[in-house]
């Protein structure tokens, strides 16, 4: 078996991108620390804070809620995990019961939020008219902010990993959404927002998945149907494809976007304005969720939780 | 043996939830054997006879070898 290289115990990883083999032990305190070097140097939390998770019950979301539940009692923090139920059939049973699971193994109060009850309808429901994915992110961040206000938190965490951020800045590049690029993980916090952080934005997705299996902390692997064939998708084996012949790519991407960021945000300097129907913030008159929502025909100001 | 004198290994593979049993060519490492499933590397783990391991690791007769997704979609 391979060695690890600091010890002599056999290794479970090759980080490719530094050519360094660890051993498990070795894994998970490169892990953590990294993670923790990347909330102090991005100031992600403050003694004290009331942080909320977004919990999938996928291995991104739980293993933020393991770190931040470890460093709850060195900070002080409140930690409550929110689950929004979109309503996606044989997909979201399954990792909500990974999730609530978790939570009560760690006794971590979960917020259930679903959108049934929240906005009337079902992802399933709802999809016919443009494709899942077009509702889904903008409305689950909606009932996530919204929820997160009415706990008062401070912070919003999510699980997006390395991989998530360079998809996501790749399809900003692709679609050309310059203000997007500009301002995308900025970490917005004013008016109407709450401050959102992502503990796991340098960790590339496979380390995520080993430090979840190694530490057993029971997340599903079930994958949406209806994430198959998108653009998203596309991008994504691309930029795999380069990493395995291009090791530290993804990181390159990252570093190149934020080189380029305070550049654009000049050039894009829209300010936010507050939608006129639900007082989010957003970049036009009315918000992406409400046109949404209009377009579905529904009330979009009333939100259940 | 085969015509070349190499000696297969035969190697049990497991993948969400299939099993199937490879011929591979003595010396082959997992990463050789992602490579013939058409799997990148960057996106699995791998269990070699129940235990997390690198995919430099050369397999033997009678390995078990389970593929899991590192990556999710969703
Ligand atoms: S793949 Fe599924 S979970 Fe992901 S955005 Fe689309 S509908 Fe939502
Ligand atoms: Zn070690
Ligand atoms: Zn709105």
């Amino acid at each position: 078996m391979q060695r690890c290289d600091r010890c002599s115990e056999d290794a479970v990883y090759l980080r490719r991108y530094s050519g360094q083999r660890m051993c498990s032990e070795h894994f998970l305190n490169y892990f953590e620390e990294k993670v923790v070097k990347t909330i102090k140097k991005e100031k992600m939390l403050q003694r004290g804070d009331k942080v909320g998770v977004g919990v999938s019950g996928g291995k991104d979301s739980l293993t933020t809620l393991h770190m931040l539940k470890n460093l709850q009692e060195d900070l002080d923090l409140e930690v409550h995990a929110i689950a929004v139920d979109e309503g996606v059939k044989g997909y979201r049973a399954d990792t909500l019961g990974a999730a609530k699971n978790f939570c009560s193994r760690e006794k971590i109060p979960l917020h259930v939020v679903s959108f049934k009850a929240g906005l009337g309808f079902t992802l399933d429901e709802v999809h016919k008219k443009r494709s899942p994915c077009a509702y889904c992110g903008v409305f689950r961040r909606k009932l996530l902010n919204e929820t997160g206000i009415k706990l008062g938190l401070d912070k919003l965490a999510t699980g997006h990993n390395l991989d998530d951020e360079v998809q996501a800045i790749m399809m900003n590049y692709i679609s050309g959404d310059v203000e997007r690029i500009a301002r995308y993980g900025s970490g917005d916090g004013k008016g109407g927002f709450v401050k959102r952080i992502k503990p796991l934005a340098e960790m590339p997705e496979k380390e995520v998945a080993l430090y979840a299996l190694l530490w057993d902390l029971g997340a599903s692997f079930a994958e949406c149907p209806y994430a198959g064939g998108t653009l998203r998708s596309k991008v994504r084996d691309w930029i795999n494809a380069l990493e395995k012949d291009h090791p530290g790519i993804k990181f390159s991407i990252l570093a190149g976007s934020r080189k380029m960021q305070p550049l654009l945000r000049n050039a894009a300097s829209k300010e936010l304005k507050k939608c006129e129907k639900c007082g989010a913030p957003s970049s036009g008159s009315v918000c992406k969720a409400c046109l949404l929502l209009e377009e579905i025909n529904l009330k979009g100001n009333e939100t259940l939780i | 043996m085969s015509v070349f004198g190499l000696v297969p290994v035969r190697v049990e593979v497991v993948q969400e939830g299939s099993r199937k049993s490879l011929r591979l060519r003595k010396g082959d490492r997992i990463d050789d054997l992602l490579e013939k499933l058409g799997i990148n590397r960057e996106t699995v783990l791998v269990r070699l006879n129940n235990k997390v391991c690198v995919e430099e690791e050369i397999l033997r007769e009678g390995d078990k070898v389970e593929i899991i997704k590192a990556i999710s979609g969703g």
